[in-house]
């Protein structure tokens, strides 16, 4: 079942890298990433790129007060299977703490006025059980959009 | 099919729909991707939050034609779509969202087609407190 979910960031930052969000897959349930849009609301053409890093993550950190799970759409709204992977999202609300889990799988820069289609030449596979977190890293914060597509 | 249309932004904090497409009944729309681009004039400026959003309503809006890509096929469109709002829809789950710098452009491609169910409403909103002409073109399968 094809999936995507969407979220909007913008907050004063906590951490620097602070994660974004978080996709669990379920238990001996794997799932393929098939490509993300991100995208920056800045309004200074000066400055640096934000750092994004997806990242294999291996526990849950402590994700935000508001909110910490996150919708994802079904693209076939037909289909009545219950959706199995679960995301969490980092809001930066509360006392947030990122996740463990230092390798990464995937690393752009992105300026703040602009937006980036990322579109991996194969899907990304994450095992059954396994966790895969999206870091961005500046120590300014800009609201941010991010749109995930994904299969399980 | 494709269509294609320009839309002259009223500056406004709240959402404003761009175009509505309307699945006819039984018979699922795919959005394959689209071209949105703006006309601004302000390097400095944020950039604006566009959003796909399913509508449970059909506003008050003009109709939009779109264009068979084979012309030589004589079948009739079902699909429906709208243009130029000037009564909101009512919004429901958000399904896209991306932010787009007043002089940028989107070749918007998303990973797999979008797919609006039979009888369903997909809008894309965009907010702006400026004034800046955007225009869209998407390419649909029926």
């Amino acid at each position: 079942m094809r999936l995507q979910f969407t979220l909007v960031r913008s907050r004063t930052p906590a951490r620097n890298p602070e994660t974004l969000f978080q996709l669990i897959a379920a238990a001996n349930h794997r799932v393929t990433i098939l490509g993300a849009d991100v995208s920056l609301q800045g309004s200074t053409p000066g400055t640096a790129p934000v750092v994004f890093q997806f990242l294999i993550q291996t526990d849950a950190g402590t994700p935000g007060t508001s909110p910490t799970t996150l919708t994802p759409q079904k693209n076939d709204r037909g289909y009545d299977e219950t959706i199995q992977t679960t995301f969490s999202a980092f809001d930066g609300t509360g006392s947030p703490a990122n996740p463990a889990g230092t390798t990464k799988i995937a690393e752009f820069s992105l300026h703040e006025q602009g937006l980036f289609p990322w579109r991996p030449p194969f899907p990304f596979v994450v095992k059954g059980g396994e966790r895969i977190g999206l870091n961005y890293a500046r120590a300014s914060f800009v609201p941010v959009s991010v749109t995930l597509y994904c299969e399980e | 099919m494709l269509f294609t249309a320009t839309h002259v932004h009223v500056p406004n904090a709240d959402p404003r729909t761009l175009l509505q497409i309307h699945a006819p009944q039984d018979e699922e729309i795919k959005i394959l991707r689209g071209e949105i681009t703006l006309q601004g004039s302000q390097p400095a400026s944020t950039p604006i939050l566009f959003d796909w959003v399913i509508q449970s309503t059909a506003g008050t809006a003009t109709t939009l034609t779109p264009q068979k890509n084979d012309r030589g096929q004589d079948e009739e469109i079902k699909c429906k779509l709208w243009k130029d709002f000037t009564g909101e829809p009512s919004a429901g789950d958000t399904v896209w969202q991306g932010f787009i710098h007043q002089q940028g452009a989107w070749p918007w491609t998303p990973a797999f087609p979008l797919k609006v169910k039979g009888g369903e409403r997909l809008g894309l909103r965009y907010r702006s407190g400026t004034f800046v002409a955007v225009s869209f073109t998407f390419y649909l399968a029926e």
